[in-house]
């Protein structure tokens, strides 16, 4: 009789651990995918109380170094997909003229988490990084195309600083946290003709 | 036969009324299982083989017969089946029909006059109207403008740019009481044109006799005058790999439609325009995507209502 009442009580164990288990698979498996906040993220308002310094007089009444900051801490200005696609199409084409400033910034990991950011049910503004990851890559691309134009970066000139400042910024993308960002990025400075 | 069971008791006998229990044979399982499937088989090969013979006509007279049907349902299955068609590789001889993209380029062209007209009565009569004659309208209209919107999307599919004057008249088109859908129509009548652009390339890898054939077609609409001719004409200079210098009078300028719509107040068009300028290539292009690398984000973003 005693047996039997260790087998019940065994047998009741193993049915709260399975079932234990089986309630955690199926969190894991309905779980909503939920997009994690960038950790980077600067909240803009958190910069604004330090860029004005009332007792002092203009150019001094504003804390230079915080614009600066806040200047990070800002998306593109409107209009940005615009000039975006422009550059794409200009480095597609092969173009001397392309503006590599503009290419740079399409190459900054961090702009991009600010470009593109997205509303969630709840309200929360956060970034898409699925979306902002795609535009690095597609810059990267956009890079390596115009780059392939011998001509276009000859016109340039390959010691040309905006140049320079595109390089950096591929080598900087070399050590992204984003697996697929960062051998992108490799492929492409070694398609620069970089080591 | 009745052999002594394990335990060595004697079988017992089965009870009355019910068969003897036997297993089944090699003979009993085919049947089974190869009867219903030679039967599956034989209606899957005959509806394959109806479908084969009948269904598999979707040459242009049965996509324009579809288009014309006065029954919406066969209208839009043959929209549906023409749009599906357009983007198969396999479906060059479709593309490259220079007739059939004329006669799309008709419908098109009645499509929106007809879109027109209607949604100026409709804005003209839109206060006297009550909530379920406007519901009815707008319904009306929606149809009206899915129609043109496609036939702008099929005739950017085509080899052939016979749709450059009318994609490019809805790009510029800016006199609609519709702001929102009209709005819609012209992203998607500059998505169209670049999709034009970019598979007009298709017609330089077609073989040498059928580039002739499709020239000496183009070259007799040409000369037929009316819309048709006005349509071939631009196709025909389009799909010279130099066009001609200076453009003939009645070539409508891609570049300089592109140039307008890259100046327009909608930031998505302006966006669409810095891609769609890709595929079009001319003196203009260059300077074109310069200025729109410096787009200041001026103008608005309308939001179009689903």
């Amino acid at each position: 009789m005693a047996t039997d009442t260790k087998t019940v009580q065994r047998g009741l164990l193993l049915l709260v651990l399975v079932g234990i288990v089986a309630g955690t698979v199926l969190v894991i498996m309905l779980r909503r995918p939920g997009r994690a906040e960038p950790t980077h993220a600067t909240r803009i308002e958190t910069l604004a109380p330090f860029l004005v310094v009332p007792q002092t007089g203009f150019p001094a009444t504003v804390t230079w170094a915080s614009l600066v900051k806040l200047g990070e801490a800002l998306p593109s200005a409107p209009g940005w997909e615009i000039r975006y696609t422009a550059t794409r199409v200009l480095a597609l084409r092969g173009s001397a003229k392309i503006p590599l400033d503009i290419l740079c910034e399409m190459l900054d990991e961090f702009r991009q988490l600010r470009n593109f950011q997205t509303k969630l049910a709840n309200g929360k503004i956060i970034a898409d990084e699925a979306a902002a990851q795609q535009e690095v890559l597609i810059a990267l691309k956009a890079v390596a195309e115009w780059h392939g134009h011998a001509d276009a970066v000859k016109a340039v000139g390959p010691d040309n600083a905006e140049l320079q400042k595109v390089y950096s910024a591929v080598e900087k993308l070399k050590s992204s946290s984003n697996n697929v960002v960062r051998t992108r990025a490799q492929e492409t400075y070694l398609s620069l003709g970089k080591r | 036969m009745d052999s002594p069971t394990a335990n060595g008791s004697a079988p017992t006998e089965p009870a009355k009324g019910l068969p003897p229990v036997a297993p089944p044979s090699g003979r009993f399982i085919i049947q089974l299982f190869l009867v219903p499937g030679l039967i599956v088989a034989v209606v899957v090969l005959g509806l394959l083989g109806i479908g084969y013979l009948f269904g598999s006509n979707h040459g242009p007279d049965h996509f324009l017969r579809q288009l014309d049907s006065g029954n919406a349902d066969i209208r839009w299955r043959g929209a549906s089946d023409l749009a599906q068609d357009l983007k198969r590789p396999e479906s060059v001889a479709l593309r490259s029909d220079a007739k059939f993209a004329l006669d799309l380029a008709e419908r098109l062209r009645s499509a929106l006059a007809d879109l027109n007209q209607s949604e100026k009565e409709s804005a003209a009569r839109g206060g006297k109207l009550t909530p379920k004659e406007q519901a009815e309208a707008k319904k009306l209209l929606s149809a009206k403008r899915d129609l043109a919107q496609f036939l702008a999307a099929a005739l950017g599919d085509f080899v052939i740019p016979v749709g450059v004057p009318l994609l490019t008249e809805m790009a510029l088109f800016n006199d609609s009481p519709d702001l929102p859908n009209n709005t819609l129509q012209r992203r998607k009548a500059v998505w169209a044109l670049g999709n034009l652009g970019e598979n007009i390339k298709g017609f330089h890898k077609l073989t040498a006799e059928q580039q002739t054939s499709i020239r000496e077609f183009l070259q007799e609409e040409a000369k037929t005058g009316g819309d048709r001719a006005h349509w071939a004409a631009n196709a025909l200079f389009y799909l010279e790999k130099q066009p001609p210098s200076p453009v003939p009078e009645g070539i409508v300028q891609v570049d300089q439609v592109l140039a307008k719509c890259a100046r327009d107040e909608d930031r998505y068009l302006r966006a669409q325009v810095a891609l769609v300028l890709n595929f079009w290539d001319s003196p203009l292009v260059e300077p074109l995507l310069l200025e729109l690398a410096r787009d200041d984000g001026h103008g608005t973003l309308p939001k179009i209502p689903d």
